[in-house]
């Protein structure tokens, strides 16, 4: 309750705020109507605008409604997050998981900015799938993954991190429920490449995927991973804008030497809680590693990452070296 | 001990966030922190113009306008920075001060 109040104060003063940014242009969203109608051509982005519209319906305009649900549904996550925590750390490590998850500045971007609706619902799927399949669910715990396709598309990585995380906490599957996981990981990606092929995979705002692309985005994602800790110290590093020009081509070799052997000190050491939260940072951003898209990566980009930063922090601080 | 830095971890979370959450409050505020953060790059510098016009603070909206331009190294295929500062500066000329006039804005005013 404690760290509850203290999350609800530490965002208390951004929740009389005005529209910043793309707030101005996603709460038009098309309403529910326009938001079915768009579901039939493309899935993404149906439950943000259903959620803008019943947030307009039952408080009005304007952007503190917003906000407040905002900050509500990131309380929610944070509570899933402990509840995710609980088999897996001490008690109070699990409560501290869900504080930090809770209290990180790195989270202000997702919970602030109204435009990142998407991000907080996706990752309310994604807890829910992870819990599902950490009770043998397995059905139920593919359709919560599939439904991040209802929040934001490249939250489609789901579908991945949950298998990941049944590994990781020694779930064994049966043949036929990796089959059929297996299955729809190929429907979803034949579905997802025609998506984009209609949308113009060569066109202006798309090129084709390249290594020195990923190596790019590699760099700019562990400048942001690094923003974890630095955050506690060094709160002005925290920006919409990062500057990326010092991501050159000299930097990109180094960058991708040092992703592959974090993952490689990983394996060798047997997925401590740190190799598993590389593993699952770079599956849950891999969309956005590969594909080559304009917008760039932002911190709000990490919401889904930072679930696990929070319970690795809350076992290393509270002594569980693995799960 | 642990539980103590644990104590200490979160408040200062907590500290940081409310101080980050108060630059989420207004286009201005966060822009304004952006330029601070990261002064070498052009699009906080617009941005920061854009909120600025909105709060008919003509004058410092035209120098952030002409800072992005200044500041915005080479064209691209998605945004013309010169061109969107510029029509910035045509707005600023429109809605409050005949800036467009001065040596050093005219060449960047664009016109629709």
């Amino acid at each position: 309750m404690v760290c509850l109040a203290m999350t609800v104060l530490a965002y208390a003063s951004s929740l009389s705020g005005t529209h910043v940014y793309e707030d101005d242009v996603w709460p038009t969203w098309h309403g529910w109507r326009g938001a079915l109608a768009q579901a039939v051509r493309w899935p993404g982005r149906l439950l943000p605008p259903l959620t803008m519209d019943l947030t307009t319906a039952v408080a009005g305009p304007g952007s503190t409604p917003a906000r407040i649900v905002n900050l509500g549904w990131h309380l929610l996550n944070g509570l899933l997050v402990g509840l995710l925590a609980w088999p897996l750390l001490s008690a109070t490590g699990a409560v501290f998981a869900m504080a930090l998850f809770w209290l990180h500045p790195l989270q202000t971007e997702t919970v602030a900015y109204v435009a990142s609706r998407p991000e907080l619902i996706a990752a309310t799927c994604l807890l829910l799938a992870l819990l599902a399949v950490q009770r043998g669910w397995i059905g139920v715990a593919w359709v919560c993954a599939v439904a991040t396709l209802l929040a934001k598309e490249l939250t489609i990585t789901a579908v991945l991190l949950v298998p990941l995380f049944a590994w990781w906490t020694g779930q064994r599957w049966s043949c036929v429920a990796i089959t059929a996981w297996a299955a729809s990981l190929v429907m979803l990606a034949i579905g997802g490449l025609l998506a984009l092929h209609q949308r113009g995979l060569d066109g202006p705002l798309y090129g084709l995927p390249s290594i020195r692309y990923t190596a790019g985005q590699l760099a700019a994602l562990g400048r942001l991973v690094l923003l974890w800790p630095e955050a506690l110290v060094h709160p002005q590093a925290l920006t919409i804008d990062h500057d990326w020009r010092w991501i050159t081509r000299p930097v990109l070799g180094p960058v991708l030497a040092l992703w592959v052997w974090a993952l490689l000190a990983a394996h060798r050491h047997h997925w401590p809680w740190w190799g598993f939260a590389v593993a699952w940072t770079l599956v849950a951003l891999s969309l956005r590693l590969v594909l080559p898209i304009p917008d760039g990566l932002h911190e709000h980009h990490l919401y889904t990452a930072s679930i696990i930063w929070s319970l690795a922090s809350g076992a290393y601080l509270f002594q569980k070296a693995s799960a | 001990m642990r539980a103590f830095v644990g104590a200490l971890i979160l408040s200062l979370c907590a500290w940081h966030t409310h101080h980050r959450a108060e630059d989420w409050r207004s286009d201005e505020a966060l822009w304004s922190a952006a330029r601070r953060t990261a002064p070498a790059l052009a699009r906080p510098a617009f941005n920061l113009g854009v909120a600025l016009v909105k709060e008919a603070r003509w004058e410092d909206a035209t120098i952030q306008f002409l800072a992005a331009i200044q500041l915005y190294a080479a064209p691209s295929a998605w945004f013309d920075m010169q061109r969107h500062a510029g029509q910035g500066l045509a707005l600023v000329d429109t809605l409050g001060s005949p800036v467009c006039d001065r040596p050093e804005v005219s060449p960047w005013c664009v016109w629709r």
